[in-house]
């Protein structure tokens, strides 16, 4: 039969706990239960011994993967499906199939857009080089021409050079003549050859 | 100090509203975090660690498969994961002879044999959590299960009375009782740190 003494402590012992749990130092607790300051002190000691050996309580790390390895597994055979799979637990992938979804269509797009640009590429590409042909071309005939005057023009230059050459041979002729009296005589003379 | 709300770091409902959908991530990260309190529970409840190693992935594979039927009800998820280990262990003893809830015949026999003397070598060696657990062991199954509850654990009363079915006023007195028997215990055993 419980005795007013133990429900007495029991009262005070819960609200010591209350107060501990609270922020209160021991030393503060007791001060307010001096009658049960032993009893209290070595409860209080009791508590934080539980408190501090819990981690010298714990599994091994073995277990906890071994555990959780091998629960997906079990949980299939007990026929238990988690509707999302392992492929999709990957918390970036919405983001991937985002980014996967942009690259198709990317690709998609270029592909499609590839001929179109072929073909402007082509195009352009053939303007200038056409254009540089035809005027290589242009200009190299225009050389050709204008070599061919300018030989037909030598060979006429030539041709006068030489015709110059006898005529100043002829007055050279006439000049060593000393049969003429003056030089008026003489200019007569070239004159008459010239023409 | 053994106020297990302040040491909370994840958002345990979410996590467990996600598995329930089917998020194994979301259970990996709850059973991380659960996984330690829970074997300790039931480790300090049994004999060997073997058998609380064997009993513990038992505990996790059951709510694991149970997780389609969960159901919030606004208490936090480590309750839940607590009460299946702790039906978890009923049906373990269930098993082993029928025994109930609060009878560790075998417990204590295996412990009756220790002496002072042997006590004090094997507190000089260290080994106080060896200790610990045998002072626990000397409690019965209720008083020993809510002090571990209460203060490894860091439920409150009112947690504690709705796990194991019983008013606060009761956890309380059970507390109180237990702390008492425990007084001895430790100084027989030169728990107490100088």
């Amino acid at each position: 039969m419980k005795n007013n003494f133990d429900e007495q402590f029991e009262r005070i012992l819960d609200e010591g706990l209350k107060l501990r749990e609270q922020g209160m130092s021991v030393s503060e607790i007791v001060s307010k239960f001096p009658e049960q300051a032993d009893e209290l002190r070595e409860i209080f000691q009791i508590t934080e011994i539980i408190y501090k050996r819990k981690e010298q309580f714990a599994p091994s790390e073995n277990l906890l993967r071994k555990i959780l390895r091998a629960l997906p597994n079990e949980a299939r055979a007990a026929g238990f499906m988690p509707r999302v799979s392992s492929l999709f637990r990957w918390p970036a992938l919405p983001y991937a199939m985002a980014t996967v979804a942009v690259i198709l269509a990317l690709t998609l797009g270029f592909e499609l857009y590839r001929p179109v640009v072929d073909h402007e590429k082509t195009a352009i590409d053939e303007q200038p080089i056409a254009k540089i042909e035809t005027g290589a071309e242009t200009a190299a005939t225009k050389i050709v021409a204008e070599t061919v005057d300018l030989e037909k023009n030598l060979t006429a230059l030539k041709k006068e050079i030489s015709d110059f050459d006898k005529e100043l041979s002829e007055i050279e002729k006439i000049a060593n003549d000393k049969s003429f009296d003056n030089l008026d005589s003489l200019l007569s003379k070239i004159d008459g050859e010239i023409m | 100090m053994f106020n297990r709300m302040k040491e909370k770091t994840i958002d345990a409902k979410e996590l467990m509203r996600m598995a329930k959908n089917g998020d194994s991530e979301a259970f990996g990260l709850l059973y991380n975090e659960y996984f330690v309190p829970v074997f300790r529970y039931i480790y300090l409840r049994l004999k060997s660690k073997e058998e609380a190693e064997d009993l513990a992935q038992t505990v996790f594979l059951r709510i694991y498969k149970s997780l389609p039927r969960f159901r919030d009800q606004g208490k936090e998820p480590l309750a839940y994961f607590f009460t299946v280990a702790r039906n978890a262990l009923i049906d373990y003893w269930r098993k082993k002879k029928d025994k109930k809830l609060d009878d560790d015949e075998d417990f204590e026999e295996k412990n009756s044999g220790a002496n002072i003397n042997e006590a004090e070598r094997i507190s000089n060696s260290c080994d106080n959590a060896e200790l610990v657990k045998q002072a626990l062991g000397e409690l019965d199954g209720e008083r020993r299960e809510v002090i571990i509850l209460r203060f490894m654990e860091g439920f409150s009363n009112k947690e504690i009375s709705e796990l194991i079915g019983k008013s606060e006023e009761a956890v309380r007195q059970i507390q109180c009782r237990a702390l008492k028997s425990l007084r001895n215990k430790f100084k027989e055993l030169n728990l107490y740190e100088k």
